[in-house]
């Protein structure tokens, strides 16, 4: 008994020590949430009455500025409140946005857009000046934006030069006729053109409320103004943040949810937990866990185009010898990849220009119309190529090694991937070299690396985004790939021929051919895929491959 | 233990003289003593002969069956423990919520004794090889905590003054700069790998272990029997190594205790972030946070590197709490 | 004492304005850059450094810096993870956050752990000894965020599952903080209460074992006023200095637990920051981290004499 008693004492000492600490937080504020929307919180389901979409990230919104965002958590969030000139339905065709209509010249050069009468949520009206202003931000060098360069991919006039600060902003191919008339002028006729005014960085911005943000545009609801279905209403750093349904929305009809709720949770075994008790509606899932979800019926695949190719570096030694890389394009059995490491929905690439990306002149997808087996799985020919490389090398015994960054799918793929060459090709050593993301691009780009893991996502609907990526020089050309004739059909389909749908099509069958089957300067390993759980009363989520990843504006809740 | 002391000094009235001689004046019987105290220990011995077994499973152990820690098979994925023999008694037979995993894909006559990960890799062969590593990094944290820790908190408490303002102000200064900046700067220079590991424990993994032994220092050298050896004339190294250093062996080595697990998983963090062991190599950490990865869906992968880990660690406590009372230099008084 | 502390203060603000300008200066040298996309061409991205000042001479961007953090307590903008976000008002966000969670670990530890030393010490080598040694070193072998997730699992999913009732949240949640914060307290605090049990116990089995305290036994005080008044004291040396440093790690943030239970606070953004180089964010995070590390060196530095007042941290030894 006594001894119970002293321990308590021990305990009121222990406790009076540590006051001594607990008494700095005092004069820190308590976090207290921005807004008192507290009620969505804290039933945070649809049995309060209120249809929210309960959705769980695993990082935290980057960006709500459409000319700083880079990635697709921004960008979804972006385009739920703000709307473009047009946008995509769900099968990915153009719809009219706050654009009704549009003309085309003869020679595809100027477009005139005619807008229809739609609100921001602070009651100012959108105008094609909100345009004229938006897009000359984005190329504006002081704004600085990383997509700047979308603005030449569109083929905006004199785009280049304003970028490089070397023409004033005025000189860009866009005016407003009047309130409600936008005119665009381009280069060169860009058949994809259309489908990026559906994109974030060609959505309007309101000069007036933009200016007199400043700095602090786009960093609290505060400092957002939306004219799309929905409008940020709460944004608590890191932890979360939500949109309501935007009143002053010109379709707000059509939105038949009361918003967006996003929870920032990293770890995806507590998200998967939250899902199971019914805390949130939709989750990302990893491919250890996709396991565990097969069978039930809110697990769902959404095909993704990016596509992740082993990049070797075509100055190396051993990897200048064209053998050498068909070797290693052989040598990979990808199908194990997918449906052992991946699991996610992701297959295999054999091919650089990914499946659903984009429709050809003849109405049907680039893929379906070219060849599908560059660097199929085949462990014979893989040896025959490669004993020919080490004859015309002069080597027995290659060692090479293999960088790639740090994230959790990536490693099993470098591992497997190892085991893969070590075994199928004799007399190959293959480390591995870990690096953080930062590090593995720096590597990659200035060319100290023998072979990179590495990917490359599309930014329109055009098998250029691709092709463009080795042209020779090109910062994104990893493998420092070079070829003339290559370069010739790039550039010519994307200048000269831009008008000749079908040739340039053949055009650029032809350079996927030379760069994969006759220098085999890249090894195409899959196009992602990306497992999800979505609860099976959420229907209308809409995937994209390009630009956005979702439009929820069509979403329905059933009770 | 008062009981116990009291136990001890009715035994030495009853010991001869001889005992007294070597106790007093033979330096060797010290260290004789401590020996056989340590053996008494039950404890302790439990401790050291599971220590003798985790090793001797290190080097051994990867070579039992016929894979290696790199080695796939892409048809034997995600496969749980199946053990021969132990099958029969329904534990470790290959099943996984019911059903016999092995059975279901046609491999009768397949045994993975840990099962196998999400490569088709042998986690058997993988927890020993990992083993290795860990063992490595546990012993050298264990060094720099001794060498670095000790002999900079013994310093810096011991001279005092200025000298130790000037020494913890340098902790200050180490403690401030996240240390991942400086072992992402270590890559640059160096290869991630075990050198780089080893390094990071260098920078800051004593830091620790030296203000645990610069306070022990700061409180003891007050006291009356520092004064009494100072006025005896004896000099400073001999204070430090003779009188000081015994009577803070109980919170060394508890503290160098705490050492090891912290070793092991920063170096399986350093891994996380890419910065550790390069792949296929792998450390019980490595294991544990692959492991973790899809602990919801195949839990057998991440028991095995825990089990061996905290196998590993009690074994180290019950030593280290052996070791502390063998040294106890108030049990030497008796 | 008066002039140690003011002389301690003012080595205090040197020791901080080492630490930021080594850290500027390691920074400089990381590979990469903050602006990482895989699609930002060289030029574009000469644009972006111009932008925010980063091609101007290091001494220069250094003046700058400190001139702002000095005068304005401004950190600059947050380049990558929440694009020109003022750090500062990060911070003020979720530091708050993650030094509350870390308190409340560190106090549920600290209490569990020495009830736990004091019932081993006094029944040394009883199975209540053993069950110590075994649970802080399950404390310190199994990984935290098995730890978290198992807590998750078992008391946040399926006991809600089994009862209907949510006692415990899965994540935190900044309208409930302090349900909320149940389980992340608890995981949080398993560290504490192995280091508290272990170096406490050590302590006062010695601290029993001395001849004053067997003195103290023989005089016929109690055994309450031998642990409290002459015990307790005498262990505690060892436990501030080893929960002194613990306490600012818990305060500024576990990478694991914020990931395990959804809490936005500094431990996850400062491993983040580090790997995408934000250089902005990791600097004012050191800085706060740095001022706590210099404050509870100080504060243990004092309260060693005040524990025992034959220690003098001030004085020489010779």
């Amino acid at each position: 008994m006594k001894r119970i008693l002293s321990v308590l004492l021990v305990i009121a000492l222990m406790m009076g020590l540590f006051t001594g600490c607990a008494k700095k937080t005092e004069s820190t504020p308590t976090v207290e949430p921005t807004t008192n929307t507290k009620t969505n919180s804290e039933a945070g389901s649809t049995a309060a009455g209120d249809k929210m979409l309960r959705i769980a990230v695993d990082v935290a919104l980057p960006s709500a500025d459409q000319d700083v965002a880079t990635d697709g958590l921004s960008f979804d969030v972006i385009a739920s409140m703000i709307e473009g000139l047009y946008s995509l339905d769900a099968d990915g065709n153009v719809i009219p946005g706050i654009a009704t209509d549009y003309t085309v010249s003869g020679d595809g050069l100027v477009y005139t857009f005619n807008l229809r009468d739609a609100q921001w949520s602070n009651g100012t009206s959108v105008t094609a000046n909100d345009f004229v202003y938006s897009w000359r931000r984005l190329v504006d060098p002081n704004v600085a934006s990383e997509y700047s360069f979308i603005a030449e991919v569109a083929g905006l006039k004199n785009a280049g030069p304003v970028t490089a600060g070397e023409m004033p902003l005025t000189d860009l191919g866009v005016e407003a006729k009047d309130d409600k008339t936008l005119v665009v002028t381009l280069e060169r006729p860009v058949p994809y053109f259309l489908s990026l005014t559906a994109f974030a960085t060609f959505f309007p911005l309101n000069e007036a409320f933009v200016t007199e943000m400043g700095d602090g545009y786009a960093q609290s609801p505060e400092s957002l103004i939306a004219n799309g279905p929905f409008k940020m209403v709460e944004w608590n750093k890191g932890y979360g943040f939500k949109l309501l349904k935007n009143e002053t929305y010109y379709d707000a009809d059509a939105v038949a949810i009361d918003g967006l709720d996003y929870r920032v949770i990293k770890d995806n075994q507590t998200s998967a937990l939250k899902f199971d008790s019914n805390e949130i509606d939709m989750v990302k899932l990893t491919s250890e866990l996709v396991d565990n979800y097969k069978e039930n019926p809110a697990y769902t695949q959404i095909d993704a185009s990016y596509v992740w190719y082993v990049s070797m570096n075509n100055d190396n030694e051993i990897f200048s010898n064209v053998n050498a890389r068909k070797a290693l394009q052989h040598a990979i059995n990808k199908d194990n990849i997918v449906k052992n490491i991946l699991n996610d929905g992701s297959t295999t690439a054999n091919f650089i220009v990914p499946t659903g990306l984009a429709t050809g002149p003849d109405g049907k997808d680039f893929r379906e119309t070219s060849k599908n087996d560059y660097g199929l799985y085949d462990v014979t020919m893989a040896q025959k190529y490669w004993e020919t490389a080490k004859t015309e090398l002069g080597m027995t015994e290659v060692s090479i090694e293999i960088l790639f960054d740090d994230a959790e799918t990536v490693k099993k793929m470098a591992e497997f991937i190892q085991a893969e060459l070590e075994t199928n090709l004799p007399g190959l050593t293959v480390s591995l070299k870990s690096q953080p993301k930062k590090n593995r691009l720096e590597l990659m780009r200035s060319g100290d690396f023998q072979v990179g893991l590495t990917r490359w996502g599309p930014d329109y609907a055009d098998p250029l985004t691709y092709l463009e990526l080795f042209l020779t020089g090109v910062t994104s050309n990893t493998p420092n790939f070079s070829n003339e004739k290559y370069d010739e059909n790039i550039i010519a389909s994307s200048t000269t021929m831009a008008g000749d749908a079908e040739g340039r099509w053949a055009a650029m069958k032809e350079a996927e051919d030379i760069l994969l089957d006759q220098y085999a300067g890249i090894a195409p390993l899959y196009q992602a895929g990306y497992s999800y759980l979505i609860n099976t009363k959420v229907t209308g989520i809409e995937p994209h491959a390009i630009g956005t990843p979702f439009i929820y504006k069509n979403v329905k809740i059933a009770d | 233990m008062a009981q116990l002391q009291q136990a001890y000094q009715f035994e030495r009235i009853l010991t001869s003289d001889r005992v007294q001689h070597d106790v007093v004046y033979e330096g060797i019987s010290f260290w004789k003593e401590v020996f056989l105290r340590f053996r008494e220990n039950r404890g302790a011995v439990i401790g050291i002969i599971l220590i003798i077994f985790v090793s001797f499973m290190a080097f051994v152990g990867p070579y039992m069956n016929a894979h290696t820690y790199k080695s796939k098979v892409d048809s034997h994925i995600n496969l749980p423990p199946r053990v021969p023999g132990l099958e029969q008694l329904g534990i470790l037979d290959g099943e996984r919520n019911g059903k016999n995993v092995y059975e279901d894909k046609g491999l009768t006559d397949i045994y993975y004794w840990f099962g196998t990960d999400n490569l088709g890799r042998d986690l058997w062969t993988r927890t020993w090889v990992g083993t290795r590593v860990s063992i490595y990094i546990a012993l050298l944290a264990v060094v720099i905590d001794m060498f670095i820790g000790m002999g900079y908190g013994l310093i810096s408490g011991y001279i005092g003054g200025s000298l130790d303002l000037a020494m913890q102000r340098f902790i200050e200064i180490l403690s401030g700069i996240p240390n991942l900046v400086i072992v992402t700067l270590f890559v640059i220079v160096l290869n991630p790998g075990i050198l780089s590991i080893s390094l990071a424990l260098v920078i800051t993994g004593w830091i620790g272990m030296s203000r645990v032994v610069r306070s022990q220092v700061l409180k003891l050298k007050e006291l009356d029997f520092i004064l009494a050896s100072k006025t005896m004339g004896a000099s400073t190294s001999t204070l430090i190594l003779q009188d000081l250093l015994p009577n803070i062996f109980g919170q060394v080595i508890i503290m160098s205790m705490f050492s090891v697990p912290n070793a092991i998983f920063y170096e399986s963090f350093l891994a996380f972030i890419g910065l550790g062991l390069q792949p296929p190599l792998a450390s019980l950490g490595v294991l544990i946070n692959d492991g973790y990865k899809s602990i919801l869906v195949y839990p057998h992968i991440i028991l095995p590197p825990v089990m061996v880990l905290a196998l590993l660690m009690l074994s180290f406590n019950l030593v280290a709490d052996g070791l502390r009372d063998a040294f106890d230099p108030k049990m030497k008084q008796q | 004492m008066i002039k140690y502390l003011t002389r301690r203060l003012i080595i205090a603000v040197i020791t901080l304005l080492t630490i930021m300008t080594l850290l500027f200066l390691l920074l400089d040298f990381m590979p990469g850059s903050p602006f990482n996309d895989e699609k930002l061409s060289d030029s574009q991205r000469v644009l972006l450094y111009e932008k925010y000042g980063l091609d101007k001479p290091i001494v220069y961007r250094y003046k700058q810096f400190m001139y702002h953090v000095i005068f304005e307590g401004d950190f600059g903008v947050s380049y990558t993870i929440e694009k020109n976000a003022n750090v500062s008002d990060m911070l003020s966000k979720r530091l708050p956050l993650s030094i509350r969670i870390g308190l409340q670990a560190l106090a549920l530890g600290s209490v569990v752990g020495v009830i736990l030393a004091s019932v081993a010490a006094l029944k040394k080598n009883s199975i209540w000894d053993t069950l110590t040694t075994v649970i802080s070193v399950i404390g310190i072998s199994i990984p935290s965020y098995v730890f978290a997730l198992g807590l998750n699992y078992f008391l946040g999913y399926k006991l809600t599952k089994a009862t209907g009732i949510s006692f415990f949240p899965l994540t935190f949640d900044l309208y409930a903080p302090l349900k909320s914060s149940v389980l992340p307290t608890i995981a949080l605090s398993m560290f504490v209460v192995a280091t508290v049990a272990r170096f406490m116990r050590t302590e006062l089995v010695e601290v029993i074992g001395s001849d004053y305290v067997m003195l103290a036994e023989a005089k016929g005080l109690s055994a309450n006023k031998v642990i409290f008044r002459h015990s307790i004291r005498n262990a505690l040396i060892p436990v501030v200095t080893v929960l002194g440093p613990l306490t600012v790690s818990l305060m500024t943030g576990s990478l694991v637990i914020e990931r395990v239970f959804g809490i936005p606070g500094i431990g996850d953004l400062l491993v983040t920051a580090i790997s995408v180089n934000d250089f902005n964010v990791i600097i004012a995070i050191s800085f706060f981290y740095s001022i706590f590390y210099i404050v509870m060196q100080l504060f243990i530095d004092v309260l060693y004499g005040i524990i025992d007042p034959r220690i003098r941290v001030s004085k020489g030894g010779e």
